[in-house]
């Protein structure tokens, strides 16, 4: 059954998804738990129009839609931060239009041969070298800021005033986080898909902060549950010859409907 | 120790405050009290660094370490915090991971505030007043100079709060702590050589309580 490890694709659509996990896990309670968790979603539907610009523009379309998602994240953030626009409307205004000139792109850009159903749904299986080492440098990226900002990052996540007042960079701090999650969510709407990469970020801590009384252990948790179930999704995956991304989504959603039954049973 | 000068404020074409001028000693405990919608949190905001005013200065003596309680209390339901986790946020250097000699601090203090044992509860599961109590130890727990208190006792029993405004003037005496403290409710926190300031857009009473209480008694802050 281990036979179809020894392929070097297999070897490396497992890297990539360890990362793409340590990455979206690391990120995911900095942005559930402060109600940004559909900044993710938002971002994805940017990076289809980003890596569409992408294909058109360049040999590699993660070198044209990296910068052009990150300069999105932080249009967001900026339009969040005026008060005349709420943050859930300003992802919505700037993803929708995102997605509008991607679709516009595609019609006319029929000579590149662009595949809607592999942005949507993304494969890993079919990963280039160059989306290997971007995803590892990502994910070294986000584990070095939150192991140097944790502090900061927790207290602006859970009282954003009470860090003002404790002189945290609270507006440094979000644009580099939203930066680092554009970056993230990039690679991996090309491994896991536009309409899927979102649901990496926002499952671990959902289903880990179920469990657990304390930020720190929240953060561990769903690291563990991620790995777990992004190693399940690719073994399950496989032989069925059925998508990864959507395997792995479809076992957090099976483990959260367990979590909340069992929890509900328990209280009774 | 502070000093505000001319200080006004306006949201849009709503003046909060206006034309707000006076001073702060060290080792000053300033009671400001007023009634919902006089400015008093803003008042304080403003001295915190969460508001800027629209003209004025206000005038911090410098290095002056700060602690906090804010009015509006953090409620996020499902956040999972513990105890350790809130307080700690108010030490002023943080490390990755609380050494035991800073554990052993938030302990004491827990003790003092009367919630032993709480340590790693999570905020989520503690009632209103537990709640509150965690926030004030975030506050005292760096030993600030300086101590701002908005509305610090709304969700304590009357027995604890006689208690703890003890535990602030022995602060005041012995470590020569400055307070402020934003209250709608006197009674049970004040000595008579304490500041008073009235506030209500303007400040209509600047002095000790004692003379305050003469202010109040010609019925000035009804008019």
């Amino acid at each position: 059954m281990f036979d179809f490890l020894q392929y070097g694709f297999i070897q490396q659509a497992f890297v990539i998804g360890l990362a793409l996990a340590l990455s979206a896990s690391l990120l995911s309670p900095f942005l559930v738990l402060n109600h940004q968790a559909m900044i993710a979603d938002g971002l994805a539907h940017v990076s289809f129009a980003g890596i569409i610009l992408g294909i058109i523009f360049s040999g590699e379309p993660l070198y044209i839609a990296i910068p052009f998602v990150i300069a999105a994240s932080l249009l967001i953030k900026y339009i969040s931060t005026k008060k005349t626009i709420n943050g859930d409307a300003a992802i919505g205004l700037v993803s929708s239009l995102s997605f509008a000139i991607g679709l516009i792109l595609i019609k006319k850009g029929q000579g590149f041969n662009i595949s809607i159903e592999s942005l949507l749904v993304g494969n890993m299986f079919t990963a280039t070298q160059t989306e290997l080492i971007l995803s590892i440098s990502i994910t070294v990226m986000i584990a070095l800021f939150i192991l140097f900002f944790y502090r900061p990052l927790l207290m602006m996540t859970y009282d954003e005033n009470y860090a003002k007042f404790s002189k945290i960079k609270t507006a440094l701090l979000g644009y580099i986080l939203a930066g680092l999650t554009a970056f993230f969510i990039v690679i991996g709407v090309r491994t896991i898909g536009t309409l899927l990469i979102s649901a990496l970020v926002i499952f671990p801590s959902v289903i880990s902060s179920q469990l657990t009384k304390s930020f720190k252990d929240t953060l561990w948790l769903g690291i563990g549950a991620s790995f777990i179930i992004v190693i399940l999704g690719v073994f399950i995956a496989h032989p069925l010859e059925i998508p990864v991304g959507s395997t792995i989504v479809v076992i957090y959603s099976f483990l959260l409907l367990i979590l909340l039954l069992t929890k509900s049973i328990l209280r009774r | 120790m502070i000093d505000y000068e001319n200080v006004s404020v306006s949201f849009g074409k709503f003046n909060v405050l206006h034309d707000i001028n006076f001073h702060v000693n060290q080792g000053d405990f300033l009671h400001i009290i007023g009634p919902n919608g006089s400015g008093k949190t803003t008042l304080v905001k403003l001295l915190v660094g969460l508001i800027k005013p629209t003209s004025g200065n206000i005038v911090v003596k410098d290095g002056i370490h700060m602690g906090y309680l804010p009015q509006k209390l953090n409620t996020k339901t499902n956040f999972p915090m513990t105890v350790q986790e809130v307080i700690y946020s108010g030490f002023q250097k943080q490390k990755l991971i609380p050494s035991k000699e800073d554990l052993k601090l938030i302990n004491d203090w827990l003790d003092q505030m009367e919630i032993p044992q709480l340590m790693n509860s999570s905020m989520a599961y503690l009632s209103g007043g537990q709640q509150q109590r965690v926030f004030l130890v975030r506050a005292l727990i760096s030993n600030p100079d300086l101590l701002i208190l908005d509305e610090p006792t709304s969700a304590l029993d009357p027995s604890f709060r006689e208690k703890f405004y003890q535990l602030l003037y022995r602060l005041q005496q012995e470590q020569k702590m400055t307070i402020i403290h934003v209250t709608h409710d006197l009674t049970d926190a004040v000595k008579d050589d304490c500041m008073t300031m009235y506030v209500d857009q303007t400040i209509k009473f600047f002095g000790t309580y004692k003379s305050y209480q003469e202010f109040e008694h010609r019925g000035h802050h009804h008019v």
